[in-house]
């Protein structure tokens, strides 16, 4: 199962806040918190050994879908969506990949090692994260999809998801070649006016546990089997 | 009966390693070899082991090893609560309500331990039929299947 990257960072915020536009990163911070939905940091990381240039300061990847809800001027979705952002960033793995991105991650960490490091514990914040996206993602107003970059030709990049659909998107400007191979999620937002916005973010996927009885990656509950579990069962006989 | 740790110094290994359970049936036959062979290497799998809060317990009654359990959070569904990797019943020790006995042992264990919510969750065969009759009498529901096993979902 392809899993978001559950983190984002104010740049990214400032961005989705304000798309093609240009928010400093601090601005867009500000402008949350006067909406009355603060971004509370998972972790702050120094951006070298030394910590000489800043820090990276994560927040929970909710804290987009939030500010894509604050600049659509949806706030009732927004405020619900902060709610399950804000309970991500106290959860018990957050704090695991906040331990482990404080010591060994830099701008830039690798999912995988990540991963690997907190004992799965990203994967766990990121089927959380998607859980939760899941169920919030009617009000959402995107499409998402996620997949491998599993070609670049030109200008255009085409991901495939695990069930073989392919999308095109228009490949990044500087390296395009770099980026075949990568997997990522793509969420697709129609704009007022009849604009589109495409905004790609990392993936991963989880490394198979060697040691389990049963093989086998985690899985999202579905609206029914969700139904299934809500439903009151039989008595003891 | 009592449910205490795995505890390497007190010879569970090689208790672990002649642990019987199963009456031939092939989904029998992978519970029994799991626990002789793997059920320490999952308990040691460093960080994995650490963060998922991995537990492998004996329950004895007087000398006699009566059942093993492992459990862990729940990492493989997206609710909160504990994961039953294993619960099998020695089979010297099976039938007899033996099954039920343990099963609320363990429960009232999971009471008194810290975790994330109140779902207990487990991989049980699509064909054991046993455990199945037993998990719905406990008050289990079918959630989903999944390749050859069933999802099933309770409460702690």
């Amino acid at each position: 199962m392809i899993l978001a990257w559950p983190l984002t960072t104010s740049s990214e915020l400032a961005g989705v806040l304000r798309p093609g536009g240009h928010l400093r990163a601090d601005s867009a911070l500000r402008a949350l918190r006067d909406k009355g939905v603060p971004a509370q940091p998972i972790s702050v990381v120094p951006r070298s050994g030394r910590g000489a240039d800043g820090r990276v300061v994560w927040y929970s990847s909710l804290m987009v879908d939030v500010a894509r809800l604050v600049r659509a001027g949806d706030l009732a979705t927004a405020e619900a969506t902060h709610a399950a952002a804000a309970k991500l960033a106290r959860h018990r793995s957050a704090g695991f990949v906040a331990d482990w991105l404080a010591e060994h991650g830099g701008p830039d960490p690798d999912p995988a090692e990540v991963d690997l490091g907190t004992g799965g514990a990203l994967t766990r914040l990121a089927t959380l994260t998607a859980s939760a996206r899941a169920r919030l993602l009617p009000d959402l107003r995107i499409e998402t999809f996620a997949g491998r970059v599993a070609d670049v030709s030109g200008r255009v990049a085409f991901v495939v998801d695990e069930d073989g659909r392919s999308l095109p998107l228009p490949a990044p400007s500087g390296s395009p070649m770099a980026w075949a191979g990568a997997l990522v999620v793509v969420d697709t937002e129609e704009l007022s006016g009849g604009a589109t916005t495409v905004w790609v973010r990392p993936a991963f996927d989880p490394a198979a546990d060697l040691n389990e009885r049963v093989p086998g990656g985690p899985h999202l509950l579905t609206p029914a089997e969700r139904e299934r579990l809500s439903r009151p069962v039989a008595t003891a006989r | 009966m009592i449910l205490r740790p795995f505890d390497p110094a007190a010879g569970d290994a090689e208790r672990l390693a002649g642990f019987t359970c199963s009456t031939g049936l092939p989904f029998e036959d992978e519970v029994e070899t799991w626990i002789r062979t793997q059920a320490t290497s999952w308990l040691n799998d460093i960080p994995r082991s650490t963060f998922q809060r991995r537990v492998l317990a004996l329950i004895e009654e007087g000398d006699d090893l009566v059942a093993v359990v492992a459990w862990q959070d729940i990492v493989r569904v997206d609710i909160e609560g504990i994961w039953l990797e294993v619960l099998a019943v020695e089979s010297s020790h099976q039938h007899a309500g033996q099954g039920r006995r343990v099963y609320d042992l363990l429960v009232a264990h999971l009471h008194t331990i810290e975790r994330e919510g109140g779902h207990l969750a487990g991989l049980v065969h699509r064909d054991n039929d046993r455990s199945k009759r037993l998990l719905g009498d406990v008050g289990w529901s079918f959630i989903s299947p999944s390749d050859d096993y069933e999802l099933w979902v309770g409460s702690i």
